[in-house]
Formats: C-alpha cells, structure tokens, sequence
C-alpha cells in the first residue's frame, strides 16, 4: 500500500507540512503565537516549562523539544527564547539541526528588543513557510508511517472491538515495514507479563518489566489505592472492574508483532516495527511525547460514555496540530449523540456482524486518505492557540 | 436474542454486547463456538457476568489472565463488578 506525502531530507516523511514556531521557555507563550499568526502553515509551540525543572526532566524536556521539531510533519523550525532559560537554546538548536532541518534562532538576549524579536521572528517563519510551500507530495510506501495508537474513554468494548481494530492495523502497518510507537505505563499494569513475552530479548522484555515496576512502585509510596483514579470513574460505569482489566484490554491496541524496544518519553525509536513508550496515559502530556517519538499520525481508540460526546480529545489541548489524530469508537450504545465527533465507528462489529479484520481495512484507507491530506480529521479542523504540555517526574520548582 | 462474549476459553466471566434483565438467556459467542447462558440480574451492556461459580478469593479471568480477585462468593450468572471483585495492583492501601 501507498500513500502521499512529504519526503524530508533526512528521509522521512511527513503527512502534513508544517513549520513549527518552538519557544525554548514557557515564559513566553505569546511569542510564537505573534510569530506564527497568519502565516500559512506554520504552527505555535509554546509549553508548559520555564527554569523550573531538574536533572532528568531537563534532559527529557530539551530532547522532546528537539525532537517535535524532528517530526517529519514538520518541514522546519523557528526556534525563539529569552537566551537566559534553563533548557539550553543552543542545545536544542544543534539537534534539530543533527535531524537536518532548516532551523533559525532568534534569543531576546541578542535582540534585546520585543517588537523587533517579533519582526524577525515573523520574517524567519515566512521565508520557512514560502519555502514549505513550495515542496510537492509524492508517492510512498506505507511502511514510512509511524503510528501511534492510544485509548481512551475507555470501556469494556475498547477491549473486545476498537482496540482489536487498532490492533489489526497495528500489525498490518508493522508488516508494511512500518513502526507503530504505543505508551501508557499506568494502563499495562496487569498486562506487563505478556508485553514482556512479546519482546525480541531479554533486554527489552526488562524494560518493560521494570516501566510498570516503577509506576506501580511510585504509586504504593503514596500510600493509596490505584483504584480511586485507575480505572476512572468513567470507565467503572462502562463496566471495566479492575486495571488488569483494562491494562488487558488496552496492549490489544498494540497488535500481536514482537515488541523491538523500549522508548524514554519524547524519544525516536531507532529502528521501525513496535515499540512502547514509558510514559503516562494523560493525553495532554502523551500528544507531546508521542509527536517526540516521530509519530505522523495517531489513532485514539474510544468506548462510549460521556468522554465520547467531547468534540476534542479527553484531558488534551482543545487542538494538536503536530499530528492528525483519528477517533474511533466501537460502541454501538448512543452512538448517534456523538457520531460527528467521531471520525471512524466500528461499532458494526457489534451491530452488524461487520469481522474485526473488515473494520481493520476500513480503518486502514481512513489512514491512507488522512495522510495523503485528502481528508482532515475532526480534531485536526480549527485552529491551535494552547500551549503543549510536556511531561516532568520530578518536582516542579 | 441479545449476545455476550468470551475472550479467552481460560476465562470465567463473559462480556455482555446487550442491556439484559434478570432471567434473559443471552448467546455467549466463545471462539467457533456458542453456547446459551441464564444472567440471573440485572446487568448493563458492556458489562460482566460469571460464566461459573466463582469463590470468594479466586481469581477472575478475562483475556486469559487474571483481571482481579472475588471479594464475594459469585453465582453463574450473576454480575461480576467492582461490587465483588478487586483489584490487586497499585494497593498502596495495603502495603
């Protein structure tokens, strides 16, 4: 299978064509929104951390950061700062300059002027975006998609429709010489014993082993029950009893192809095939890392209930411009109350006597015509104006 | 007739695809095969019931792996939910 999209230099491909304005502090959100605004194409980056993060959170801030920028959706950056924050602008400018795109910088601390930062920065950003414009979709094998794969909203149909439909996609995309990235740490609790057998070694198998080791163990040292927020009260009234249960039923997602490797939060897998991302399940922090990882497009596998009448994504930026992001629902229960909120239903597996393979093929040209560009995802329409929001472990100083 | 499915041939609970009342025999679809079973209340779509008795303190099984353990004595055909069964992850309660 093929689809359309943008070759990059360093031979990626990208589903869109964006250029990205990416602040190094989020002291100053409002600049890449100023940068950016207007300009065709070209996206604002603010998030969530200023000089208030430590040690590992730093060096897991300043590779998300880069490596958003390194997403083959992106066609290049416009990296702005202050020039006195704690990430390293520097830093961050050489690696995606490592990932060969054309990348500019512009710091406060050279300009020393708001007014003519903007004006520079919004020079930069449409010398990016004339040059993006310029570049042609061509033809290409399905195998240069990376796929994330997430769910949420998630009730006892996630497990037995949605997810075995991702899954089947999953495999299908893996065989086309394609990578599928999934994450969630919290959501394998339960579930880790057989990820692990699915690792191509010991090494791997390991790491996984130890993800959802630590996540549990950070849980016991609060002294409380997992059971007040895992599975959410929303999933309990969906009928999901336990987290094994939903670890369970969300690994299905992931598909049956060995599990290559093990990645840190916002970090690029090394070779193609599955991986697993240790990271949260919230989606707002999960967007960030995921885009990180080089992901061009995600599904969002959901059941029913109240987190399936949202237009947006649940506990997510009202829009995430970096990737299209597909939902799926298999819940055939109210689906009218939330069918133009969703982009694809499988609840015909249920209904209609419809074969999870059949869904799967279904789901798999959904794919294609998203990231050919010959359709917009629900999610995808509007425009983006929220700050990202990247994940920490350590205090928040 | 309203359906419900078993995941896995290890497992003791069926998933319900139906709203079902008390008494309404439902179509398990397990693999291949299917088989007809009496939910004795109640339970809601998406839901659970036991497929066979479950005792107070065994283990609960869907996907073939342990989902929870029975904090009740569970009947065929009665539902299976967090009313009698819990977890045995995160219990930072008990450690």
């Amino acid at each position: 299978m093929r689809f359309q999209g943008y070759r990059r230099k360093n031979g990626s491909v990208g589903v869109r064509n964006l250029v990205a304005v990416i602040t190094t502090t989020g002291c100053i959100n409002e600049l890449p929104k100023l940068i950016s605004r207007k300009i065709p194409g070209t996206i604002p980056l603010g998030h969530n951390l200023s000089c208030s993060h430590l040690g590992d959170d730093l060096e897991q801030s300043t590779r998300t950061l880069a490596n958003l920028a390194g997403n083959p959706n992106i066609f290049g950056a416009v990296l702005v700062g202050m020039g006195c924050e704690q990430m390293s602008p520097e830093k961050i400018y050489r690696d995606i300059q490592k990932l060969e795109k054309p990348i500019e910088m512009l710091m406060l601390k050279e300009v020393e002027d708001w007014n003519e930062l903007i004006r520079r920065g919004r020079n930069a950003a449409q010398r990016m975006s004339e040059q993006a414009l310029k570049q042609e979709r061509e033809e290409v094998e399905l195998g240069e998609i990376s796929l994330a794969i997430k769910c949420g909203g998630s009730d006892t149909t996630s497990g037995v429709v949605s997810n075995p439909v991702a899954g089947f996609v999953a495999d299908r995309i893996i065989s086309e010489g394609g990578t599928v990235v999934f994450t969630e740490t919290p959501e394998i609790l339960g579930a880790e014993h057989v990820l692990a057998k699915r690792a191509i070694n010991k090494d791997v198998a390991d790491k996984v082993l130890e993800a959802a080791k630590n996540t549990e163990r950070r849980i016991m040292e609060m002294g409380v029950d997992l059971r007040g927020s895992e599975p959410t009260p929303a999933n309990i009234a969906g009928g999901l009893t336990t987290i094994e249960e939903k670890s369970l039923g969300a690994i299905v997602k992931a598909g049956s192809a060995p599990l290559q490797g093990v990645l840190n939060y916002g970090e690029r897998p090394s070779g193609k095939g599955l991986h697993f991302m240790d990271g949260p399940a919230r989606t707002a922090e999960l967007l960030a890392g995921i885009a990180g990882a080089g992901c061009q497009l995600m599904i969002f596998s959901m059941g029913g209930g109240l987190p399936s009448l949202l237009p947006m994504l649940p506990a997510a930026p009202a829009r995430f411009p970096l990737m299209p992001v597909i939902k799926m629902s298999g819940n055939p229960d109210g689906y009218e109350k939330r069918k133009d909120f969703i982009d694809i239903y499988v609840g015909s597996v249920i209904e209609a006597g419809e074969t999870i393979d059949q869904a799967g093929e279904r789901l798999l040209q959904e794919i294609v015509s998203v990231a050919s560009g010959q359709k917009q995802t629900i999610y995808e329409k509007g425009a983006y104006e929220e700050p990202l929001l990247i994940q920490i472990d350590g205090p928040s100083l | 007739m309203k359906k419900a499915i078993v995941i896995d041939l290890k497992d003791n609970v069926a998933t319900l695809l139906a709203d079902v009342d008390a008494n309404d025999v439902v179509q398990v679809m397990m693999g291949d095969k299917t088989t007809k079973t009496k939910v004795q209340e109640r339970v809601q779509f998406g839901h659970k019931f036991a497929m066979k008795a479950i005792n107070k303190g065994q283990n609960v099984v869907k996907y073939g792996e342990v989902v929870g353990q029975a904090t009740k004595d569970i009947g065929e055909g009665q539902h299976v939910h967090v009313h009698n069964v819990e977890s045995l992850r995160g219990r930072g309660d008990l450690a």
